[in-house]
């Protein structure tokens, strides 16, 4: 074996990390070889150098801090459980139903929210664009009397400006007739309610009202229906161009 | 955590550490059985019995007096939460020896380099004996010099090679011991200790030519 080879095994050789059989072929070389044998010499001067550094010689307060460091570290881990544990504590079956619930419970409210605010917004829209609630329709016949829907019509009043109430009631009926006929705009009249010959009482008998309401009347193409709306009249201020503003 | 509770259960009972004691009394193993179920006082007693060796093998590894401290505290923490995983038939000190093997590699990858503890520096943290009279301060003084010049050698190796030393030489513990905790093979280790002796002796022989001056 050459030396090249015994340098790489020299190493380990001085610490018993050979085989036998390798302690053997390195130590039958440098029993021939001087600068093999200077080798083995400097590596085992340099392990004892090594194993001369001995650790310090701790104090035994400083080793002790050891002890307490763990100790304190203990007792707070189990004053303060890790957050799994916590996770795990918390979420006892008990503590998961109420948590349950309350989410539960959020969830409604929160749905129950958005479906109000849409239909607030909804609501508005419809009135911009004409719709309203259906209004007091009356399927006239012969001797039917009125006197409900026109209490119903005067208790609509609200408020809107009798005129603005007036011009979206004909508009409704025209968009409700035109569902099922054409409407007949040219039927459509104003006239005072005492210039009918049936004209209905409004909350009984009272003539001063009456007197200040007017009577709509739209003749759809089904003769026998006819729609009736009783609306205050105008005010003078409102009476220029009452209908122009919306229709 | 799972490789490293992986890691911790491959210990065997044929494992020595060092100068201590494998704990095979039936007290100890009964110390260990109540610290198993929580028994803090219980655990206490182990720490007593281990504190020492463990910042020694920390010290080793890690080259400084506070970095080992913090080291030897943390090996004792994870003993602690691993301790359900030990196995009654495991060695002990074997086991808490791999803890601090671990606990070491992990604390040199948080650190670039390993930052050097002068003698003055041990003595104001109080890690050298501070009942030192002024006779041996002198030989002290020129341990401490020692151990720095070793700590500067340990230095020069790579982390491997230094766990792979401080293993083999200074614990003195079986090429296939050393395998075992490193996770790696015998060939590996004969290989990486090779290459660390050789480096050491070249530093060696340095601070030779440096004296002959």
């Amino acid at each position: 074996m050459n030396c090249r080879r015994i340098e790489e095994l020299i190493p380990l050789y001085v610490e018993g990390d050979l085989g036998e059989h390798g302690a053997s072929d390195v130590r039958s070389h440098i029993e021939s070889c001087e600068a093999c044998r200077g080798l083995v010499s400097e590596y085992e001067a340099s392990q004892a150098w090594l194993r001369a550094a001995e650790s310090p010689d701790f104090d035994e307060a400083f080793v002790d801090t050891i002890r307490a460091g763990v100790m304190r570290e203990l007792a707070a881990r189990e004053a303060a459980p890790p957050f799994a544990e916590r996770l795990r504590q918390w979420l006892a079956p008990r503590r998961l139903v109420a948590a349950t619930a309350a989410l539960l419970l959020i969830f409604a409210a929160v749905l129950l929210f958005v479906l109000v605010s849409r239909s607030r917004v909804s609501q508005p829209e419809e009135q911009k664009a004409g719709i309203q609630p259906p209004p007091a329709v009356e399927n006239r016949k012969e001797g039917v009397n009125p006197e409900p829907d026109v209490k119903q019509a005067a208790n609509q009043s609200g408020p809107r400006t009798p005129h603005r109430r007036v011009t979206l009631l004909v508009r409704h009926a025209s968009r409700v007739a035109g569902r099922a006929a054409k409407p007949q705009e040219h039927l459509i009249a104003q006239q005072p309610p005492d210039a009918l010959p049936a004209a209905p009482k409004l909350d009984g008998s009272d003539a001063s009202k009456s007197a200040n309401m007017l009577r709509i009347e739209i003749q759809t193409a089904d003769p026998n229906i006819r729609i009736i709306w009783f609306a205050p009249k105008p005010t003078d201020a409102e009476r220029p161009n009452p209908m122009g503003e919306t229709l | 955590m799972a490789s490293e509770v992986a890691e911790i259960t491959l210990m065997t009972d044929s494992f020595r550490f060092g100068e201590a004691a494998t704990p095979t009394d039936a007290a100890f193993a009964a110390l260990i059985e109540r610290a198993r179920s929580g028994n803090a006082a219980a655990f206490e007693q182990i720490v007593i019995r281990y504190q020492r060796k463990v910042l020694a093998t920390a010290w080793r590894m890690l080259g400084n007096e506070d970095d080992a401290r913090d080291a030897a505290q943390e090996v004792f923490l994870r003993a602690f939460k691993y301790l359900g995983s030990f196995k009654a038939d495991q060695d002990f000190a074997g086991w808490i020896y791999r803890i601090t093997v671990n606990v070491c590699r992990d604390a040199g990858r948080k650190r670039s380099q390993v930052a050097f503890t002068s003698f003055e520096d041990e003595r104001e943290a109080g890690g050298l004996d501070a009942a030192a009279s002024s006779e041996n301060l002198e030989a002290e003084a020129i341990r401490a010099e020692q151990r720095r010049m070793v700590t500067d050698a340990l230095d020069t190796l790579t982390r491997k090679e230094r766990a792979a030393l401080v293993l083999r030489d200074l614990e003195g513990l079986p090429t296939e011991e050393v395998a075992r905790i490193l996770g790696t093979t015998e060939a590996t280790v004969r290989s990486q200790v090779s290459a660390a002796r050789a480096k050491i002796k070249q530093f060696h022989e340095r601070l030779l030519r440096r004296a002959r001056r």
